[in-house]
């Protein structure tokens, strides 16, 4: 799958119709949307999603028309005409077109309940004709639960490489390789033996047999209630994970709220003392202004200097020179035509020739012959004064963009801290010790019933041998043994086959992240080999053969998770875009590092996948500096998201390559 | 999942018969494709069980 153009129209704060070209070519396979805070990048990004699935965000209760609709849109429909709120996406599956388009109306301010979605594929003339169950086609293109992996928050991704991730990993990994049709047909063999047992119970007259075949069925009620709560512990421990992470997430918050309104004052005194100089540098523009004049007689100085040497070649100018020049002849005794003077007989001509050598220096020949020292004079000082100019003027553009970028800063710092709301956010923290303690019964009780569960079992392993040996002596219900058998046969191969299966996948997946990580990574030798062990935790041996994630800085973390995403998307063998909000977000240069985590990542990413959709901040990536300058020859599409104070509404602007 | 894989496995690394790879490959496909596959992995087994 790879996207070819987004059109939205009045969703969320894109108020009328917006269209943006999405890149996709080998070459040039990323498209850069920038925004500040608050522009309107995590609602394109969820408009993406909304558009194929119905849902704006993975896990999270679907928001309500009213909310999705723009909220100018929604007021211009009370003058009668209604508005729309549509999002089209045009993209490429398998060599074929497809159009998918989701929208909804709204009447007199008041949003239609529902929404309509059709996912259109071109023909051989290129024309789009309707698909038949759309919604299933859409989700066989890339399946609406998967869709978190191709498309996520930069931030939220860290989760997989933090301790308490392992349930993440299965479902990935089990969720993306189809394990999930091996155990359908496990527990429907499962279900299907039962339907046996239940057959001959029916018609048997061994009573010993119909008590085994009695006490099978309560063990496997109660070792099927088992798994089922097993599954209802996890969901509320994932429940409840989340709940912290919200909550944790909200705190970070109040800890930047902090560390954002320091950088705000850091950087307002940056600007001023920026204006300071910028004032300074304009002084000193001005002054070597004044002597502008000099670049401008450049041309004259060479035309004069050039004349003055053809002059003196001559020996027309000045007199020193011309003295100089018939003193020479007389010293040699010869004639400027070159005969010598001894046998010249006019003595008139020799007369003249002394008389010129005689004649004394004017006061226009001394200024003449200073002509070559002014004029080298005047060309090194209107160099001087172009050089100092172009410095200044240099200088001078530098202070605009550092302070335009630090102007953008407080403008995306002021906005963060508009919606943020740190008071709510601190009271949460009684609210998490609470969630924290259900948690603790929840792991202990789901710890419990994995136990029972085992030795339920090894109960029901006993139980279905004695019922086997029962069976064995029974004359009746050939056909009905077999085919138990050929059950139990089947259902312990794929038993077997699924643990095989798994392992290979999990190997598959670990040489993935290994290569991909190392991709990331600069400090190559220092990591030694990934593992995803049997409960899934995923983990990685440094060089001294020490388990190591708890250890990697934020910036690792956010590599290895990004390579385990990745790696992922490639065992599957799945093509999708890989879109990804703030996907620098957290990292940053740790102190003594020497390379830049966000640079690997940037550098890394157009390289291993095939389509990159990037929302970013104008502090993950600031335009001309490295990270921008790295990924600038990958980005086919730019666009830039403003933020329109005048109807609170975001702005598109296309940047031209 | 990848089903020529899961024949490999089950025909290399568990010796699995013809008959038997055969049947579970068809009950994969059927999961995969029906919500509500136990009567039709019932007719399988009714089938191939006697072969």
């Amino acid at each position: 799958m790879k996207l070819h153009s987004i059109r939205l129209k009045n969703y969320r704060s894109y108020y009328k119709e917006h269209t943006l070209e999405v890149a996709r070519s080998k070459v040039k396979n990323v498209t850069l949307i920038h925004g500040a805070m608050g522009a309107g990048k995590t609602k394109l990004f969820s408009a993406i999603q909304w558009c194929f699935y119905g849902e704006e965000e993975y896990d999270e209760t679907p928001s309500s028309n009213e909310d999705i609709m723009n909220s100018v849109a929604q007021k211009d429909s009370l003058h009668g005409k209604p508005s729309e709120t549509m999002v089209e996406i045009l993209f490429d599956h398998n060599q074929v077109k497809y159009r998918a388009t989701r929208k909804f109306q709204c009447f007199n301010g008041r949003a239609e309940n529902g929404m309509d979605f059709k996912l259109l594929k071109a023909n051989d003339k290129g024309d789009y004709d309707g698909v038949k169950d759309d919604d299933v086609v859409m989700n066989s293109i890339l399946p609406k639960h998967l869709r978190q992996y191709f498309m996520f928050d930069g931030e939220k991704i860290q989760n997989y490489s933090k301790p308490g991730h392992e349930t993440d990993i299965q479902k990935a990994i089990k969720g993306l390789l189809g394990f999930d049709d091996i155990e359908k047909a496990i527990d429907n063999l499962s279900k299907i033996d039962d339907e046996y047992n239940t057959l001959i119970r029916r018609n048997s007259k061994n009573k010993e047999l119909q008590d085994v075949i009695d006490e099978v069925a309560s063990l496997k009620e109660r070792f099927s209630k088992c798994g089922s709560e097993i599954i209802q512990k996890e969901s509320e421990i994932a429940k409840g994970q989340k709940i912290v992470q919200k909550i944790e997430k909200e705190q970070a918050k109040i800890e930047r709220v902090r560390e954002y309104i320091e950088k705000q004052d850091k950087l307002k005194e940056a600007l001023t003392s920026y204006e300071i100089k910028k004032n300074l540098l304009y002084d000193e523009i001005a002054e070597h202004t004044d002597n502008i004049y000099l670049t401008m007689m450049t041309d004259v100085v060479v035309k004069v200097d050039s004349l003055y040497n053809s002059l003196t070649q001559k020996g027309e100018i000045p007199a020193p020179i011309r003295a100089e020049f018939i003193k020479k002849l007389l010293d040699k005794e010869k004639c400027i035509c070159g005969r010598p003077l001894k046998n010249i007989k006019d003595k008139k001509a020799i007369d003249i020739l002394l008389n010129l050598y005689s004649k004394q220096n004017t006061q226009l020949d001394n200024i003449v012959t200073k002509i070559p020292n002014d004029l080298a004079d005047i060309r090194i000082k209107s160099h001087d004064v172009e050089l100092n100019l172009i410095q200044k003027l240099k200088e001078e553009s530098d202070f605009q963009s550092k302070m335009k970028s630090i102007r953008d800063d407080l403008k995306e710092i002021s906005n963060y801290l508009k919606n943020s709301d740190a008071e709510a956010v601190a009271r949460k923290e009684k609210e998490k010790e609470n969630v924290e303690k259900l948690l603790d019964h929840n792991k202990a009780e789901k710890i419990k019933l994995i136990l029972e569960k085992e030795s339920l079992e090894n109960d029901l392993k006993a139980l279905a041998e004695k019922r086997d040996k029962l069976l064995s002596n029974e004359n009746e219900f050939e056909d009905l043994k077999i085919q138990q058998t050929y059950t139990g046969l089947i259902k312990s191969t794929l038993t077997k086959l699924y643990k095989i299966y798994e392992g290979e996948v999990k190997k598959r997946v670990k040489e993935a992240i290994e290569e991909i990580f190392s991709e990331f990574m600069w400090k190559k030798d220092h990591y030694r080999e990934v593992v995803i062990q049997d409960d899934y935790v995923l983990d990685i041996y440094d060089r001294n053969n020490r388990l190591a994630r708890e250890g990697l800085s934020a910036g690792e973390r956010q590599c290895f998770s990004l390579a385990f995403v990745i790696a992922l998307a490639r065992v599957t063998e799945k093509e999708a875009p890989f879109i990804v909000d703030t996907p620098l977000g957290r990292i940053a240069k740790d102190p003594g590092e020497i390379i830049d985590p966000r640079i690997q990542i940037i550098k890394a990413l157009p390289r291993l996948l095939t389509q990159v959709i990037l929302f970013v901040t104008y502090e993950e990536i600031r335009e001309g500096e490295e990270c921008d300058k790295i990924i600038s020859p990958k980005v086919g599409q730019r666009y830039k998201l403003k933020y329109d104070k005048e109807n609170g509404c975001t702005k598109v602007k296309h940047i031209k390559q | 999942m990848n089903l020529n894989e899961i024949q490999s496995i089950l025909k290399k690394k568990l010796n699995t018969s013809n008959e038997l790879t055969s049947s579970i490959v068809e009950i994969l496909n059927i999961v995969r494709s029906n919500p509500r596959p136990k009567k039709d992995i019932m007719d399988i087994i009714e089938r191939d069980s006697k072969k």
